[in-house]
């Protein structure tokens, strides 16, 4: 070639004068417009966490288009890869597909063969380094390919790649051939890579072949070559080539599997689908977040509901606030990203039409998408957002397509949407061959109804694309744990935990247990919130970090964990089983004490005990709701209980008085506390009731005198009258009080003995009164000392009896003191034989 | 389409127009005359590569995937402000390692863009601040015009630095071939091969700067008729050049008589920090009351659209003086003693970890000081069953904690890594 003809040819090859764009092309470029400028901003504003991979992965999209825009012959072709000596390629075609002798000349730019009826002659086009379409004569192509390098000139710069056009090659293909002298950074090679059907390495070495491996990366190939050299580089590759390695055919049986793949259907090359399938993360994310703040505002509210006042539900109403807000912020920034979704979508949509109206000349789409792989994730990624219109779309264009599995879509579809599917469709699912992802997928998310076995779970797995649903990480980490790989087997299952499959927690519990080599410890699992874990470190950790251990308690508690509720009812119920009655008047310690009911109630319904009914009985005593305390108390068989019921019966709280059931329940108690004496009185009583004695006259009279003031004043002697005065105030008079006061001060104090006494009764009286104040039912306990003690005392002091009133009251200070073992002086104990 | 505006402008007489030249323009080019020599020329900007180091091209290609995927794509489950702009911002950083002998020569140097359309006069002006005569090419054509750089040097001197990260010298003949004569013959450009230019002049006064010539924003004016995307690819390519630059001058041609509203558009896009010096070129071409009228103009839509303004002055390319003032000189020693360039991509990257490093630091105390309150309201409640919600919550939170660490983790070790490739980088003195 002439220096002046070379000169034509660059400036026909470097021609920068500005084409006008076309219909397509501009279309395309608007839709980069609004993805680079309007998306972006979009995604900024709003709270997508992952919004680089959306736009990174939104730019390889559009590059990977702007390919076809480039070259859009190769719109709807399969791509098959040859990695070759462009001189070996003939053999390997065989004698169908002629490969001109002029191509051979050309050092590195790739050579595209493609089938195109209409076209009578070969035509070659140059693709530019500007990515133009340049047609080229062979003359030029020899200049470019092989004599521009002459005058030093980087042809493989200028050049991208030569496409030849035939009516001999075949119609659905694109073959593509690539040689060793490429250059290392050619633009459009790795889409050609990632979109082939297949990519051949040819090769009559090992070594030429270990290679063309190594440029290739991590692609899987297959390998052609003659027989003999096939089993020598068998031989020769490692084990890592070998798995990168899907098969190896012989020359003349190649022919054969490119005609195969010719009469399938055509590539699909519309992208909305790419897109949409890309811009729907975001959209899955939001609804994701929304659901979610949606059920926490349902539990929050519902905690709130039934918390009684205080902090824990101001917290629990602040929580509700800021949830609420969130969950606001979430659907404006939904709502937002709609807009420009759709936009997207249409303007994506418009190109799509034009660049098919283009290629094909004439108005042929009516469906948006096309029946891919891809449109089977959209699908997918619809249903999670609980989008069912739009699913429903997704299933009627492959229903459009004759997809092989639409009747399979629809019916997960419905299952999805809460309908029953009929017995029918679950079989067809079943029998379905799961080595399509999609299959596999809907089989896995169905392990629940069609029980399938573990082991073809694992079978299946593999199957999946790409893991991303609960379930399908919970199968894979159950795979992983067959093959002992229990790291990867405890990442999976946190994946799936991570998802809201929560049988994956306890999965990793048990592995954790049992591999320690998985690498997770317990603290890791607790703050997973995996019950059993917090249960675990809350019983361990109490003798080291109480706080921590009760936390974790409460969280295990909180996620209902049965032995976690009860660890906390138990220690609550020793913490507040010794509520005192003034305590008790403070809605704060009522609350505690009906919590720690509710929490015993919980137990009890799933598993009912007599040790929660006791508790609960008890804990109603202490609220002064007898008629439920007895309730729960009656049937159970512990000496408390009894002389609870007992009390209850005395006094007639919560039911109707009955002395005999009463000194029943007392006899039932054997040697508990002072049941034997209480027995023994009350059967007196009985005995004296039926002999109609005064004294009970007396008694039932009591009550009725006058009422007079009442010093509160709790001091000596009167220290338990004055007590259990107060304590009956609402239904006593307590002008005894007087009584006793007066008979202290004239016939107890006598400067000896007696005033021993009264010292001793300033010291245990207080004590005394403490120990009755935390009984689980004081008032009755009070009322018993009216009845047995304080009563008689003053009858005798009336009748002017001194002894037998001081005796009265002795023998009261004594069973106290024998009841709750409070010591007195020795020289008391020894002369009223008090034993503790 | 063409609008009536731009018709106007279609008459200026330093616009490119084909139908002008003639053979005899080149004859003292003697790429212009002498095939040989335009071959060999053609060649020193796309020489053969069968030396050029795969290692190197592999280098760029690991820290340019380090960049673009790895710095934000580790960090999945952080919400940053202004993620998708930074990923906008990182994909073309990764570029910039294949300009690298460019960015040595303006490294810590504050650039001065100069921006405009096409028909405002950029080229001229320059040459007339610089007291040159044709040191700029001034009729260059905006789709394969070049980006060019005049720096102060010893000498006179033209490298043309090409996309595969060569540098050429070029002789004064050859820098006119490349930027223009050869597309007035031959329709040939080189944009796609010639990063930019860099010219060293004795007369450049400012040790510290750096002129930017860049190529008019819009030449829809120049080539009406076309399609409005054209003008957009060449704003594009207007727009990546100045979007780098640490202050800027925006030349409009005084006969416009106001600031047009793409201008307005282009200039609010390209988000400077510095305030932008605003000279009405061709300021021979009015009179002394519509010179001032039109500054009055102009100040007063600049200010209404929120840019920030150092001045609106005016100037005569013809004449080399300004109107009445002495802004330019002003600015251009404010610019002089505040010398910082923002060009270093190594600078830049450290910026931008720093960034999200911090955010996910504040993102990790706003989370443990939340998820630590939640700890003391469950220690603190009694009623286990009704505090589901809020364990929920907590649980939640220790999740958000976990992952933030994890990716600030992983952020770390990609930032280590892509310290280490770009000092394995630079170390090989590339």
């Amino acid at each position: 070639m002439k220096k002046n003809e070379m000169i034509n040819l660059i400036a026909k090859i470097m021609n920068e004068d500005v084409v006008s764009e076309n219909e397509y092309q501009s279309s395309f470029h608007e839709l980069q417009k609004r993805i680079t400028e309007n998306l972006s901003k979009v995604l900024d504003e709003g709270l997508y966490n992952d919004s680089s991979s959306i736009m990174s992965s939104m730019k390889d999209c559009c590059d990977d288009m702007e390919i076809i825009n480039s070259i859009p012959i190769l719109a709807g072709k399969k791509i098959i890869n040859f990695f070759t000596k462009i001189e070996d390629i003939q053999i390997v075609l065989g004698n169908t597909i002629p490969v001109p002798e002029y191509l051979q000349c050309n050092s590195g730019i790739p050579v595209f063969l493609v089938g195109n009826k209409s076209a009578k002659e070969d035509i070659i086009t140059a693709i530019t380094y500007s990515n133009r379409q340049l047609e080229v004569t062979s003359d030029e192509y020899i200049g470019i390919a092989d004599e521009m390098k002459e005058v030093s000139i980087e042809h493989r710069r200028l050049v991208q790649l030569f496409i030849v056009e035939s009516n001999k090659y075949f119609e659905n293909l694109c073959l593509c051939i690539w040689q060793d002298k490429m250059l290392p950074d050619h633009e459009m090679y790795k889409y050609f890579i990632q979109n082939a059907e297949k990519t051949f390495l040819i090769g009559t070495s090992a070594a030429k072949i270990s290679r063309r491996m190594l440029a290739l990366d991590n692609i899987m190939v297959d390998i052609i070559g003659k027989k003999n050299d096939l089993e020598k580089i068998k031989s020769t590759l490692t084990q890592r080539q070998m798995e990168r390695i899907k098969a190896f055919y012989e020359e003349n049986s190649v022919g054969k599997i490119i005609a195969n793949y010719n009469s399938g259907q055509k590539k699909n090359y519309l992208f909305v689908n790419k897109i949409e399938d890309i811009l729907l993360d975001v959209m899955v994310y939001y609804t994701k977040c929304i659901n979610h703040f949606k059920n926490m505002e349902r539990m929050l509210n519902e905690d709130s509901l039934h918390l009684p006042e205080g902090s824990i539900k101001e917290q629990v109403n602040i929580c509700s606030t800021n949830n609420r807000n969130q969950r606001k912020q979430f659907e404006k920034a939904l709502e937002n990203y709609r807009l420009i979704f759709r936009d997207i979508i249409d303007t994506a949509y418009e190109y799509q039409n034009k660049l098919q109206r283009n290629l094909l000349g004439e108005e042929l789409v009516t469906q948006m998408h096309y029946p891919d792989l891809v449109l089977e994730n959209i699908y997918f990624k619809y249903l999670k957002m609980k989008d069912f219109e739009s699913a429903k779309e997704c299933v009627r264009c492959m229903k459009d397509y004759h997809h092989k599995y639409s009747e399979i879509f629809e019916s997960f579809m419905k299952y999805s949407e809460g309908k029953t599917i009929s017995e029918q469709e679950l079989e067809l699912i079943e029998k379905c061959p799961a080595q399509e992802s999609s299959v596999a997928r809907i089989q896995i998310e169905l392990f629940d109804i069609i029980r399938y076995s573990l082991d073809y779970l694992i079978e299946i797995v593999v199957f999946i694309s790409d893991l991303k649903y609960a379930k399908e990480y919970y199968i894979y980490a159950e795979k992983m744990i067959k093959e002992a790989e229990y790291f990867k087997a405890a990442d999976f299952l946190k994946k799936s935990l991570a998802e809201g499959y929560i049988p994956a927690g306890k999965r990793l519990l048990e592995i954790s247990i049992e591999y320690p080599e998985c690498d997770v410890t317990m603290q890791q699992l607790a703050d997973m919130i995996i019950p059993d874990a917090n249960f675990y470190l809350g019983i361990n950790e109490f003798d080291t970090d109480e706080i921590r251990a009760k936390v974790n308690l409460k969280i295990a508690a909180a996620k209902k964990h049965e032995e976690a509720i009860e660890v906390i009812a138990d220690m609550l119920f020793e913490e507040n089983k010794n509520l005192s009655l003034d305590e008790m008047e403070k809605a704060e310690n009522q609350e505690n004490v009906i919590n720690i009911i509710n929490l015993y109630e919980f137990l009890n319904e799933r598993h009912p005990d007599l040790q929660y009914t006791e508790h609960i009985g008890l804990m109603y005593c202490k609220l002064q709701d007898f008629k439920r305390a007895l309730r729960y108390l009656k049937d159970v068989e512990t000496p408390e209980a009894y002389y609870q019921c007992a009390l209850m019966y005395e006094h007639g709280d919560g039911v109707a008085v009955n002395k005999k059931r009463a000194l029943e329940y007392y006899r039932k108690c054997g040697n508990y506390l002072d049941a034997s004496v209480l027995a023994f009185k009350i059967s007196d009583e009985i005995r004296r009731e039926k002999q109609n004695k005064k004294e009970s006259d007396y008694y039932k009279n009591g009550y009725s005198g006058e009422r007079e003031v009442v010093s509160v004043e709790r001091s000596g002697y009167c220290f338990i009258t004055t007590a259990a005065c107060i304590a009956l105030n609402e239904t006593k008079d307590c002008r005894q009080l007087n009584t006793l006061r007066w008979f202290r001060d004239n016939y107890i104090s006598d400067g000896g003995e007696g005033d021993l006494l009264i010292s001793e009764y300033y010291r245990i009286g207080p004590v005394i009164v403490s120990h009755i104040d935390r009984e689980w039912n004081p008032i009755a306990i009070y009322s018993q000392l009216w009845k047995y003690y304080i009563l008689p005392s003053c009858f005798a002091i009336e009748k002017r009896d001194w002894e037998g009133a001081r005796n009265v009251y002795v023998a009261m200070v004594k069973q106290l003191c024998e009841k709750y073992k409070i010591s007195v002086d020795e020289q008391i104990m020894k002369k009223f034989d008090i034993r503790i | 389409m063409l609008n009536f505006d731009e018709l106007d402008e279609l008459e200026e007489d330093d616009i490119f127009d084909e139908t002008n030249y003639s053979d005899d323009e080149f004859e003292d080019n003697e790429y212009l005359c002498n095939q040989e020599k335009a071959l060999e020329l053609i060649s020193k900007i796309i020489p053969m590569e069968e030396h050029r180091n795969i290692e190197i091209i592999n280098k760029i290609k690991k820290i340019d995937f380090l960049i673009d995927n790895r710095l934000l794509g580790a960090l999945k489950y952080v919400h940053l402000t202004k993620e998708a702009e930074l990923q906008l911002e990182l994909s073309s950083l990764g570029k910039r390692l294949y300009e690298e002998k460019k960015y040595n020569v303006i490294k810590n140097k504050a650039i001065v863009g100069f921006g405009g359309k096409f028909s405002a006069g950029k080229s001229k002006f320059i040459n007339s601040l610089l007291d040159v005569k044709e040191l700029l090419p001034e009729n260059q054509n905006p789709t394969t015009s070049i980006a060019t750089y005049i720096v102060q040097g010893e000498e006179n001197n033209i490298f043309a630095y090409t996309v595969g990260n060569v540098e050429q010298r070029i002789d004064v003949d050859a820098f006119g071939a490349l930027t223009h004569s050869f597309y007035k013959k031959y329709k040939i450009g080189f944009s796609s091969f010639i990063d930019c230019v860099i010219v060293n002049d004795k007369n450049m006064k400012y040790e510290d700067i750096v002129f930017l010539d860049t190529p008019g924003y819009s030449k829809a004016d120049v080539f009406g008729g076309m399609d409005e995307e054209i003008s957009l690819s060449d704003a594009n390519k207007a727009y990546l050049q100045l979007s780098g630059v640490d202050y800027l001058i925006w030349l409009i041609d005084i006969e416009n008589g106001e600031i047009s509203t793409s201008d307005i558009a282009f200039i609010k896009k390209l988000n400077l920090y510095s305030p932008i010096l605003f000279v009405l070129n061709k300021a021979d071409k009015k009179t002394e009351d519509d010179i001032k009228k039109i500054i009055e103009k102009v100040r007063n839509t600049v200010d209404a659209n929120g840019i920030k303004m150092y001045a609106v002055t005016a100037y005569s390319s013809l004449s080399g003086e300004e109107w009445n003032n002495n802004k330019i000189s002003e600015f251009l020693n404010m610019v002089s003693a505040q010398k910082r360039s923002n060009q270093d991509l190594r600078l830049r990257l450290h910026e931008i970890e720093k960034t999200v490093k911090k955010e996910i630091e504040k993102n990790l105390e706003e989370v443990s000081k939340e998820s630590e309150a939640l700890y003391r309201i469950i220690y603190d409640s009694n009623n286990v069953i009704e505090i589901k919600s809020l364990v929920d919550i907590y649980g939640e939170k220790l999740e958000e904690y976990r992952r933030l660490l994890e990716c600030g983790n992983m952020h770390e070790r990609n930032t280590e890594e892509l310290e280490r490739a770009l000092e394995q980088y630079y170390g090989d003195g590339r």
